[in-house]
């Protein structure tokens, strides 16, 4: 029942009257109300999501926000520290480092979702086959899990995307495909637990489908903990995909990438002199990690506080 | 005890086994001649004579075989050679490790002792401004790449305001000194340890909650035991036991924060030794260092399950 079918005429209703007073009407939130309710007195959160939105609309209207191509080679204006004409200075080749900072946050959002969605689609499929199943599937599929999972991450990912070649497309794939053993394992348990429960076995008695079961009465139960996963899961393939370009294994110039343009710094004279050229790119990261890191923790205090993720 | 850890290194082989499959065959499936990485194509050099080359490194036999090769002469020990310099993949590896263990290692200590104080003066002092601070410390630790922190921290303490060198591992034509090498140390070891601190602290931080708000806890307080005992004896002792979990299992990340760290500082490790293999494509040494990470990572993990159980005796080896 939502706040509308409230009877006007009697104003205090909804203040006064416990929840136990059954037959007259009482105030009641449905359980998605509840969570944006939560979410949005969580402030650090709400904050996070501000700064989320504000990266996010700068990256997809980048030409409204930006005076030049960020390509555009000027020679005669190279190597530039911070002016009005240029806020951020320009690189070696005269480009503009604002232009290229802005152009860059929509490389880093999409390898971001992108990602995120393969990871999440084969979690998802493998997990709840694991989960359901059990015996046999379960074990197979939980030992190849470990054998992704085994590894340091960035130094699978330091091979597989120098063995795969560089670029976007590339860098998306090597990242989705190798980021799926943590939500796998917890879409895994928690279809576990639904499994057992009264509903389940319900459906199952009057003889669903096991096919049907999964994706109408365990599905709907996993999705707190992907919508969660998909935050922090973002987060990590933004770092990683800066790592990547950092170490030159990445995306590729000239499309820029907060990653590759702080590969620049790895010259010491350039790190030391041209701080315009490594900075906002930083600040860049830390910002958008930062504030999908906070979402993310809002979004799980909101969901489930016991989450463990 | 004897029984559990040999059923855990039966299942790691086989774990093993799939890793090395994994990286061959992406090395055979990525684009362009193997022997382009020992034969540079501009090397004017007749067909047959490539050719040759080819039959005597072996890279005409198919992909099977060649794994097999691979996995017959690893397990004696044999890790082949490099494609550039024909050093042997087990030297150039020996050569490096120490540099890393060095690193890492510096780094986990640095990493667990103010990892678990801050957590557990965030704990004790729950909601409190200190709290908040060393929260929002937290936070930008892991949110900071270590790669930022890195670049951040070479800037700021090497080159501006000159307190520690600006990378490498002693200073050029000096002998060994072991004032200068932790001179060295320091600044990279501790950039790494950042984001270690800050998960350890977390994790720290909520054990600790959960442990202070049990019956035994309140017991001893009203026992009229002061704070400190409390909280020493009683409190982190407990609290500690999920965090040896975390202590290993940290250790990849180590490894990962090594190879960007020793690429900023110009560190001689593994790390670096593996960027070099890939930028030229040297597949013996990729092949050689990530197996030897896999056998290191996988007993890791064992001793960090086998160290929990040791230190709670509630956790039974079945």
């Amino acid at each position: 029942m939502t706040e509308s079918s409230l009877p006007t005429s009697e104003p205090a209703l909804d203040a006064k009257v416990p929840e136990y007073s059954f037959g007259r009407q009482v105030k009641v939130m449905s359980p998605a109300r509840q969570v944006v309710r939560r979410f949005s007195h969580h402030r650090l959160a709400m904050s996070g999501l501000a700064v989320f939105s504000i990266i996010t609309f700068m990256a997809v209207f980048a030409p409204l926000v930006t005076r030049y191509d960020p390509n555009l080679i000027v020679l005669l204006d190279r190597n530039q520290g911070p002016s009005l004409d240029h806020w951020l200075g320009t690189d070696r080749t005269g480009r503009d480092v604002y232009s290229r900072v802005v152009y860059a946050g929509r490389v880093s959002i999409l390898v971001g979702v992108v990602a995120v969605a393969i990871s999440v689609v084969i979690a998802m499929v493998l997990g709840s086959i694991a989960g359901f199943f059990g015996g046999r599937m379960d074990m197979i599929i939980m030992r190849f899990t470990d054998v992704i999972m085994t590894f340091p991450p960035v130094v699978i990912f330091v091979t597989v995307a120098a063995l795969a070649g560089a670029g976007i497309q590339n860098t998306i794939l090597v990242i989705g495909l190798l980021n799926w053993p943590i939500p796998c394992r917890l879409v895994r348990a928690k279809i576990l637990s639904v499994r057992e429960t009264e509903f389940v076995i319900a459906a199952r008695a009057i003889g669903a489908p096991t096919r049907r079961i999964i994706a109408i009465h365990a599905m709907p139960n996993v999705i707190d903990v992907i919508v969660v996963y998909s935050t922090l899961g973002m987060a990590i393939a933004i770092l990683l995909e800066a790592g990547l370009s950092f170490l030159g294994l990445g995306v590729q110039q000239p499309t820029s990438s907060w990653g590759n343009m702080l590969n620049v710094a790895r010259n010491i004279s350039v790190l030391e002199s041209a701080p315009w050229l490594w900075v906002p790119p930083g600040v860049a990261i830390v910002l958008t990690v930062l504030a999908v890191n906070l979402i993310g923790d809002g979004l799980r205090d909101a969901l489930d506080p016991r989450m463990k993720i | 005890m004897g029984r559990y850890i040999l059923r855990r290194v039966l299942i790691a082989l086989p774990i093993l086994l799939a890793i090395t499959f994994l990286i061959f065959s992406l090395q055979s499936l990525s684009p362009g001649d193997p022997l382009n990485a020992y034969l540079p194509p501009d090397q004017p050099m007749p067909q047959a004579q490539r050719e040759a080359m080819r039959r005597q490194l072996g890279l005409d036999k198919p992909f099977l075989i060649r794994y097999g090769y691979w996995l017959r002469e690893t397990l004696q020990g044999n890790l082949g050679v490099r494609s550039k310099t024909f050093q042997p993949v087990t030297d150039a590896i020996a050569a490096r490790v120490g540099a890393t263990l060095l690193l890492m290692g510096t780094s986990m200590v640095i990493g667990i002792t103010f990892g678990i104080a801050f957590g557990m003066l965030a704990a004790v002092r729950q909601y409190s401004i200190l709290d908040g601070v060393m929260t929002i410390f937290a936070f930008l630790g892991i949110s900071m790449p270590v790669y930022l922190t890195g670049l951040l921290g070479l800037y700021i303490f090497a080159l501006r305001l000159g307190w520690f060198p600006a990378g490498g591992y002693s200073t050029a034509g000096q002998p060994f000194a072991l004032g200068d090498r932790l001179h060295h140390l320091v600044l990279p070891a501790v950039i790494i340890a950042i984001n270690y601190i800050a998960q350890t602290m977390r994790y720290t931080r909520s054990a600790m909650l959960e442990v202070l708000g049990q019956d035994y806890v309140r017991t001893a307080r009203a026992k009229g035991l002061n704070d400190r005992v409390v909280i020493s004896r009683h409190a982190l002792r407990n609290a500690l036991l999920p965090i040896v979990t975390i202590l290993g299992a940290y250790i990849p990340n180590l490894l990962g924060g090594a190879i960007f760290i020793e690429s900023i500082f110009g560190w001689p490790g593994v790390g670096r030794l593996l960027l070099d293999g890939v930028e030229s494509r040297d597949f013996p040494l990729i092949m050689g260092l990530t197996f030897v990470l896999a056998v290191v990572i996988l007993a890791t993990n064992i001793m960090t399950d086998v160290a929990y159980a040791l230190v709670d005796p509630r956790i039974r080896f079945d």
